[in-house]
């Protein structure tokens, strides 16, 4: 007896229960009818759990023979449980390596043979064409039938297809190189060029504020690893200089960025003075000030001679007041605060003018060159995230004027402005796309969820199914969502939902993690059950990766148990100096492997293997098996194969090799999906630090059935190893010394004019220095 | 204590007859109620006739103002003579007496709900 049930025999007898006759009278003066009643209506739960406990029992019993043979497996005792637990809404949380897939192959298996529905009323929904098809194949091996087991798309396109009473045609156009075709295009019109400038220039990249580190370092890391560089390619001390920088360039105004004063202001304690900004033209001097409104500084910067930051700094800024007055040289000021209100630029250009600063700015085709050669990185970027925006988009089956919505309800500042530049840029693009699409009359893959949804909540889509089962469900996005509840709700279909949210990968493309973790929000009372017995991995790997996710507290707590015999470790740090080394170190560990073991090397990007890659070791594409294979000449016997984490989910090998675990943008974790832009179509934003990056790493780290080698360059160690490290007393033979100042740089040995010190290795944003000794 | 008592047996003196009409009453309702309890026990279903032809048996004894009167007794001291479980069987009397088609819908809601919830309980899904 399910929840539902019990919850519709309360429903439905609430009246009664609620009547004086029940509600008033002790129990000695009641009718027995009356008095059977209000005992079953306070107890209706517990006998529905106890009724359920003895049928769990008895059907365990029942069904013995087979749950001893699933594929050839006897199932564990977890997974013979929510296999049997019948409830209207299920929620399977499965470990990594758990058996997931055999235990919906159980389920099924079970259904049918107990007749609980007939083959054609089981629907079970996969997320990519070749797990479908392997779910298919597994489920047909095992019990005989064909049942419906397809990708959400293809159900979208046959309830299309019986609704309109046509296959829909779907669209060819590759989504990035339509966005590429458009922006040329509308590049050509002066109101679409000027907004591209514009855009370009103040918000290409997302704007992190001082305010917003912790440390130095952190800082550092930031600017280092979002390029933040002027379009005359000096490296800045913060994104704010950059915007300075380049729109002054854009306006025509010569610039010299911290050049020496004008006047020698060294003494014994202090060195030179460079402010941030000379204008040669006009001798105008700007200085770009780290502060607030309330004239506070960001928590890294550093107070001195017991003094605090705060004070350290604002006594910084008046002696660079006194010393253009005393000087007679004209100092503009602007603030941190400025930029985050959004006010930063125009405030700019009115001092400017006020100091009689000539603006002779560049015609759009001269700006558009300079940014054509200058930041064709950000141009593309730009154009990836427009068209990644209207994938994501209609993933979630929303519309330009939801996106200005969610926008205007954004608080004026930075981020509000810089979303609203966007959307004028990705606006057009995006009605050109649907005009497109309406013309050829084809629809889109967002569109084939949206609209088959569309048909069965109105009651268009005439199948119905008993039981839906939907595996992975931790990469559910909103649509697809609204897929299966129009299904569930228009047949009352039973649903049985397998996944897990240490896995969900996929927020990117749509997937929502709060669908899962969730569960019960969006789809009233659950049965929540969980299989723990991981199948594939060690419990040294089970320790590590377990840890790791579970820094961060939404991770829904499982405690997973390995299976076999003890392992003293099963992962290893490898280090190396620079990709030479590290090439070097992977082709020694793999001479170590034992014969004929599968190995896969895993980046979190394509181009993550090439480091990696020489005379002995090379890349070959498998054309028929879509695969990237590794040939290693001395050991022909390893079964080697690149993927990229996202790729690699749902694969295993003997062996891992996790080759990126680099810091910066493009390292692990990346910085790439960060862009906030991204956060006005996905629900509320994680808070916890890079959630879904983490649980990718995690994806990684359990893709290894023996042993996993994180592949570590010294020199830019990522955040999620210098973790591991710490969590787990992890220390290098060769320590590099980390820079006192900013805490991020290593010290190198550098020689300068008064001969060989120490500098950072984040020099030129870090200045730090001292002796050798 | 002690004063408890005094109280009891100043307010059995100055309503001790009163008293003695209630526990009658009581018995009577209790013998009222009890004959519903088999009808519907023999008759899960009976009809509305069936549950009118009890009504009309003990009009009387629903006519009866100590009967009427008490669903509202709130004196303190009345309350001390009579006890709460008879305070309760005269006015579930009364009320199903008042009432008695509405209760009969009850009472059968409650029979029907009972029957399905054994059913849901005792069922293979």
């Amino acid at each position: 007896m399910d929840f539902g049930k019990e919850g519709e025999w309360r429903e439905k007898y609430q009246w009664v229960f609620d009547s004086p006759l029940v509600s008033d009278h002790p129990p000695d003066a009641q009718l027995s009818p009356v008095l059977l009643f209000r005992r079953n209506y306070e107890n209706v739960g517990t006998k529905r759990k106890d009724r359920n406990q003895r049928f769990l029992l008895e059907e365990k019993a029942r069904y013995k023979t087979l749950f001893d043979n699933v594929e050839g497996l006897s199932l564990d005792g977890q997974q013979r449980e929510c296999i049997l637990k019948d409830e209207l809404k299920s929620l399977v949380i499965a470990g990594a390596g758990s058996g997931k897939t055999t235990t919906i192959v159980g389920k099924v298996k079970y259904l049918l043979a107990r007749g609980s529905c007939s083959a054609d009323e089981l629907l079970v929904l996969s997320f990519t064409k070749a797990s479908a098809d392997e779910m298919a194949e597994r489920i047909k091996a095992e019990t005989g039938q064909d049942i419906d087991v397809m990708t959400f798309h293809k159900l979208g396109k046959e309830v299309i297809a019986e609704v309109e009473g046509r296959q829909p045609s779907v669209t060819g156009i590759q989504l990035t190189d339509f966005v590429q075709e458009q922006f040329e295009t509308l590049m050509k019109t002066p109101q679409y060029s000027a907004l591209v400038i514009r855009h370009l220039l103040a918000y290409s990249r997302e704007y992190k504020s001082a305010f917003d580190f912790k440390t130095k370092g952190d800082h550092f890391a930031y600017l280092k690893g979002s390029a933040i560089r002027t379009l005359k390619g000096e490296v800045v001390k913060s994104f704010e200089e950059m915007l300075i920088a380049n729109h002054l360039h854009v306006n025509g105004i010569d610039y010299n960025y911290e050049a020496p004063y004008e006047v020698d202001t060294a003494d014994r304690r202090y060195g030179q003075y460079y402010p941030d900004f000379y204008l040669p033209e006009t001798g105008v001097y700007i200085e770009h000030f780290g502060v607030d409104r309330d004239e506070n500084v960001p928590e890294f910067f550093s107070g001195a001679d017991g003094k605090s930051a705060k004070v350290i700094y604002n006594e910084g800024i008046s002696w660079k007041r006194k010393t253009h007055q005393d000087n007679g040289t004209i100092l503009i000021e602007t603030y941190s605060y400025e930029q985050a209100e959004g006010i930063l630029l125009d405030q700019l250009d009115e001092k400017l003018k006020q100091a009689g600063v000539k603006f002779s700015p560049m015609g759009p085709d001269k700006i558009r060159r300079l940014l054509q050669s200058q930041s064709r990185y950000e141009v593309a970027s730009a154009n990836k995230l427009m068209a990644d925006f209207i994938r994501l988009m209609k993933a979630n089956g929303k519309g330009i004027e939801d996106v200005r919505g969610v926008i205007d309800q954004l608080p004026a500042g930075i981020q509000r402005y810089r979303s609203e530049s966007f959307v004028k840029l990705v606006g057009p693009i995006y009605e050109a796309y649907q005009k497109e699409l309406e013309k050829t009359r084809e629809i889109d893959f967002g569109d084939m969820i949206n609209r088959a949804a569309e048909y069965v909540w109105e009651g268009r889509f005439a199948k119905s199914y008993t039981y839906i089962i939907v595996d992975e469900y931790q990469d559910i996005s909103r649509a697809r969502y609204n897929l299966i509840r129009a299904i569930r709700d228009k047949n009352q279909s039973k649903t049985f939902c397998v996944g897990d949210d240490w896995q969900s990968i996929y927020r990117f493309a749509g997937s929502d993690i709060d669908l899962f973790l969730d569960f019960e929000d969006f789809f009233g009372y659950t049965e929540v059950s969980y299989i723990e017995t991981t199948y594939r991995f060690p419990k040294t790997l089970i320790d590590l990766s377990s840890a790791f996710i579970l820094k961060n507290d939404r991770q829904i707590r499982k405690e997973l148990k390995g299976v076999g015999g003890a392992v003293k470790t099963a992962y290893e740090l490898v280090y190396g100096e620079d990709d030479g080394e590290l090439l070097g170190q992977l082709k020694v560990y793999l001479g170590k492997l034992p014969p004929d073991s599968s190995v896969l090397l895993l980046g979190r990007y394509r181009h993550d293997l090439r480091p990696y890659l020489d005379g002995e070791l090379r890349h070959r594409y498998d054309y028929h098996r879509s695969r990237h294979t590794v040939d290693y000449r001395p050991r022909a016997d390893l079964a080697i194969e690149f993927k990229t984490a996202h790729g690699a989910k749902g694969f295993q090998a003997d062996y891992v090799f996790i080759l990126n675990n680099l810091s910066g943008q493009y390292g692990f974790p990346s910085r790439v999906p960060d862009d906030q832009v991204l956060e006005l179509l996905l629900q509320d934003k994680e808070s916890f630090h890079y959630a879904e990056e983490r649980r990718l790493f995690y994806v990684a780290l359990t893709r290894a059935k023996r042993f996993v080698y994180l592949m570590v360059n010294a020199n830019r160690k990522s955040v999620f190893i210098e973790e591991i490290e710490g969590d787990h007393g992890i220390e290098r033979d060769e320590q590099a010394i980390k820079c006192p100042d900013c805490r991020t740089g290593d010290l190198v040995a550098r020689t300068g004019k008064y001969g060989p010190f120490y500098g950072c290795s984040n020099y030129p944003l870090c200045t730090h220095s001292q002796p050798l000794k | 204590m002690f004063y408890i008592g005094i109280i009891a047996r100043a307010a059995e003196a100055l309503f001790g007859s009163r008293g003695g009409q209630y526990r009658q009453i009581t018995q009577d309702c209790l013998a009222a109620m009890n004959e519903l309890e088999q009808i519907v026990g023999r008759e899960p279903n009976a009809a509305l006739s069936t549950w009118s032809r009890w009504r009309d048996r003990h009009q009387s004894l629903h006519s009866n103002p100590l009967v009427t009167s008490c669903p509202t007794v709130d004196k303190l001291l009345m309350r001390m003579v009579i006890p709460s479980a008879d305070r309760a069987t005269i006015q579930l009397f009364a009320k199903v007496h008042a009432d008695t088609e509405r209760i009969r819908e009850l009472v059968l809601g409650c029979i029907g709900a009972n029957g399905e919830l054994e059913q849901l309980l005792a069922s293979d899904d």
